[in-house]
């Protein structure tokens, strides 16, 4: 993000207000360099993070895609270092609006007579290749310790699911992640030492 | 958090290393969508310009809706505003108006004839002459 300060032309004009940056058209192109920059940064992590608490592959890409439109359209000009807590700030909600809508549908599926199929995934074994392989015994160990982190997590409370996510996943420090979970940074520390204490308690045989 | 400060500090550590192990197996299906995502919102950012050079494009809208406005104050500061200001020297026109819608009154202009309202007033002041005397 600081190479956007080091690539914005020194002759722009500082005249948007409120803590916008105003770009000249030369400048475009560094902003957009920097937004994707910062995008290709986060959205891995923000898809984990959606996947974490949409349990669906589809509506978290749906989640992380929404959030990455909306900081484009609405806080692209903002500085660069206000971009994660807003971006993370955006998806919760987009999240939010996902789960309340999922829970009206479930209700009203529920008394349909008919039942939606599932969408049929597209089986394509070259795009679903993992990016990498381990070794076999290490990617055993691994993989037992990523399920029982994602059950533990799965079963934590939303709020505390989410600082944890984004304090240890993200690395958000408690002012960011205040922002981005749009609460006091004492409730920042609450949340956060209440999930430790819940999944130390849930993965202390396989994390110690 | 200070009483049990070095357990989570490890604890966080391993629970750091498995998600960004997660991260780092997520397949390439994802990561094709999650780019094109990006480069969408990228497209869309370059494509709004900033709100300095948005502010000229919309000046000749807003000129045109601050023509509008003055219009729409001028027109309404000429409009009469309830009853109608009393002039000097009207009173007397409204009186003729009364006159001239009054169809009798017209009848009687339509018959002019001023020699024989003369004869008319000499006659009455001859009469009250006499009566007098």
């Amino acid at each position: 993000m600081s190479e956007f300060a080091t690539l914005a032309s020194p002759y722009s004009m500082p005249v948007a207000s409120h803590g916008d940056v105003d770009l000249s058209d030369s400048s475009i192109n560094a902003r957009s360099r920097a937004l994707n920059q910062f995008l290709a940064s986060v959205e891995l992590k923000a898809f984990k993070i959606a996947q974490t608490a949409l349990r669906d592959e589809e509506d978290a890409l749906d989640a992380v895609q929404d959030a990455m439109l909306q900081l484009a359209r609405a806080y692209a000009n903002k500085p660069a270092e206000e971009w994660k807590p807003l971006f993370y700030r955006i998806l919760e909600n987009r999240i939010r609006d996902m789960q309340r809508r999922r829970t009206v549908r479930g209700r009203v599926i529920a008394w349909l007579p008919f039942r939606a199929d599932d969408e049929e995934d597209e089986l394509d074994p070259i795009a679903r290749a993992p990016s990498t392989d381990p070794p076999p015994a290490r990617r055993l160990e691994i993989d037992e310790a990523m399920q029982a982190l994602e059950k533990a997590l799965a079963r934590l409370p939303r709020r505390q699911q989410q600082v944890f996510l984004l304090r240890t996943l993200e690395g958000l420090d408690v002012a960011q992640t205040a922002v981005a979970m749009g609460c006091s940074e004492g409730s920042v520390k609450t949340h956060y030492f209440r999930a430790l204490q819940a999944l130390r308690a849930q993965l202390g045989e396989l994390y110690t | 958090m200070s009483p049990n400060v070095e357990q989570p500090l490890e604890f966080e550590r391993q629970a750091r290393a498995v998600l960004e192990e997660s991260v780092h197996r997520v397949d390439g299906r994802i990561r094709s969508r999650l780019n094109q995502a990006r480069q969408a919102a990228v497209a869309e950012a370059a494509r709004r310009r900033p709100a300095f050079w948005r502010s000229f494009s919309l000046m000749p809208a807003a000129g045109a809706v601050a023509a509008a406005l003055l219009v729409t104050m001028v027109v309404w500061h000429r409009q009469p505003q309830g009853e109608l200001p009393v002039i000097e020297g009207v009173h007397s026109t409204a009186e003729d108006l009364d006159l001239l819608a009054d169809g009798e009154g017209i009848d009687l202009m339509e018959g002019w004839d001023g020699s024989f309202y003369e004869w008319a007033v000499e006659q009455t002041d001859v009469v009250n002459g006499e009566t007098d005397g």
